[in-house]
């Protein structure tokens, strides 16, 4: 190209290399030095004397003690939580979608319900969501009289009746955990602009059609940045089983149980992506 | 659902014979119906109807800590007594209030909430335009570490960073929350980026050629043009932040 336009694309990149300066250097100093740290740890044995910290290697022993010689560690409490985690996730999702949506429409106390709904994100630190599940908070009333937990069990697969009476159980906290993703959703939803709506009316378009072929679509970026978000503040909560484990008596067997946590929600993630790309091509498909 | 509008519709029927009557059930039916699904009365009353029942699941546990609160010994522990305490106790707040040493741990949450939520808009603001708009080298790699750093569990990195910290003598003081958001990191300051990556990437491009056609550079369109038009995201984020790091801290 010209040398006008080649010096205009370096002083861009320049530019450009200015903005992010700043969070590569926070990058590289708070999450690639740290990472690179414990991963180094998960194949020491890693003990903090009075003179600091003396590692000594042992290789892979860590990470094949707990994927094979231990199963308690992991596997008790890991796929009890995978399946509840696979329940939560739809709920969450789609109450938040519905409840922004909602949210949404012009009536008066619109600011009042928006506020009702933002609490739970103030208030839901670890601490306080256990003393409500622990004194019974976390459950409606309601399903309580239906007394469901004999006809879950009977015709429900064995792994699968315990989590859902847990997810039950804690339903209202279910909820409590849509509060971001009923904002990221209601900011999503006012970057659809009014006019294509008006158009939509204009043309005769009844709510139903309104929601399917247009608002459902425009959505479709922030429904995957809130899945990411749930499966990721699902499998980080503090009182997550796994992660209590975590603990730093022996620096080299949590780093180790630390990293392979961390392949599994990767793993969970992509699972979770992959279908909703599949659930999103099949919608567009079927609309042409 | 339309069918039903139809014959509620059919049913207030409108013959356009009579004058002043036909015109009140005309004006009745649009106002209970609405000339269009999702106005008129019938449906005000369903959608209040629906987020009140939703509001009150979520603010039931709210008000019982509240109503739990004002309950003293003997009325916590009477079975009977469930929602109106039989006299208002405020022994327990006064207890907390001094063994929390309220005043004074509230000036300092402000103050590092505040200070934090701040730092995060703008530092997150900048980079997330820098991902939505903004061309340098290495950016899918970037782009790459920054999903990598929304979904890393913090547990991984969170003993190195205490050892980290420990090296650079920051332990007992309160520069290991502030510093990282000064560069867009810091608490869930991953998510900031995205949240404003996605969010700068919906606005006309046509606006920044228009800027770069009268010659401002990406400052200048950052801090002139874009910032100002991002209220809601900028609304979002310094929520969100000053919650987490007020629960954080």
């Amino acid at each position: 190209m010209s040398f006008r336009r080649w010096i205009a694309r370096r002083a861009r990149m320049i530019e450009g290399s200015l903005f992010i300066a700043p969070w590569a250097f926070g990058f590289l100093a708070f999450v690639a030095f740290p990472l690179a740290y414990s991963l180094y740890m998960s194949f020491h044995q890693v003990r903090v004397t009075a003179t600091g910290i003396v590692t000594t290697p042992v290789g892979f022993l860590y990470y094949r003690e707990i994927l094979f010689a231990d199963g308690g560690l992991l596997y008790d409490d890991l796929f009890p939580f995978l399946r509840q985690a696979a329940l939560m996730i739809p709920i969450i999702l789609i109450f938040s979608l519905i409840a922004a949506i909602l949210l949404n429409v012009r009536f008066r106390g619109r600011m009042l319900f928006r506020v009702i709904f933002f609490l739970p994100v103030i208030f839901a630190s670890g601490q306080i969501i256990e003393e409500l599940i622990a004194q019974g908070e976390g459950r409606l009333a309601v399903l309580q009289e239906l007394r469901l937990e004999r006809y879950l069990s009977d015709y429900l697969p064995g792994g699968w009746g315990a989590p859902v009476l847990h997810v039950l159980d804690m339903f209202v906290i279910v909820l409590w955990y849509s509060g971001v993703q009923i904002l990221i959703f209601l900011a999503g939803r006012q970057t659809i602009s009014g006019s294509v709506y008006e158009a939509a009316r204009i043309d005769g378009a009844d709510p139903w059609s309104i929601f399917w072929k247009i608002t459902l679509p425009g959505l479709m970026p922030f429904m995957l940045l809130n899945l990411i978000y749930t499966v990721v503040d699902l499998f980080t909560f503090p009182t997550n089983p796994i992660i209590s484990k975590v603990t730093t008596e022996n620096y080299g067997v949590s780093s180790a149980l630390a990293w392979i946590y961390f392949a599994i929600v990767l793993a969970f993630l992509g699972l979770a992506v992959g279908l909703l790309g599949r659930i999103a091509r099949q919608s567009a498909a079927t609309t042409r | 659902m339309a069918n039903i509008r139809q014959s509620i519709g059919r049913a207030l029927a409108v013959r356009p014979a009579a004058g002043r009557l036909s015109g009140i059930r005309s004006r009745i039916a649009a106002a209970v119906l609405g000339r269009e699904a999702d106005k008129g009365l019938l449906f005000k009353l369903f959608l209040y109807l629906l987020l009140i029942d939703i509001a009150f699941i979520y603010l039931e546990p709210v008000l019982y800590m509240i109503v739990t609160m004002v309950k003293d010994a003997g009325d916590a522990l009477n079975p009977a007594v469930i929602w109106v305490p039989n006299r208002l106790y405020t022994g327990h707040l006064e207890e907390a209030f001094r063994a929390l040493d309220y005043l004074a741990s509230f000036g300092v949450s402000l103050s590092i909430a505040g200070l934090v939520s701040l730092l995060q808009v703008l530092s997150c603001a900048i980079a997330g335009y820098a991902f939505a708009r903004l061309a340098f080298p290495l950016k899918r790699a970037a782009f790459a570490a920054l999903l990598f750093t929304f979904i890393m569990p913090a547990q991984v990195t969170i003993l190195p960073s205490i050892l980290l910290f420990k090296e650079l003598g920051w332990i007992n003081t309160w520069l290991p929350m502030v510093v990282p958001a000064m560069f867009g990191h810091g608490l869930k300051g991953a998510l900031f980026v995205l949240i404003f990556r996605q969010f700068f990437s919906t606005l006309p491009k046509e606006l920044e050629e228009a800027g770069r056609i009268d010659g401002a550079g990406a400052f200048r369109m950052f801090f002139r043009v874009m910032l100002p038009i991002s209220g809601p995201a900028v609304l979002v984020v310094f929520l969100f932040s000053f919650v987490w790091t007020w629960n954080d801290a």
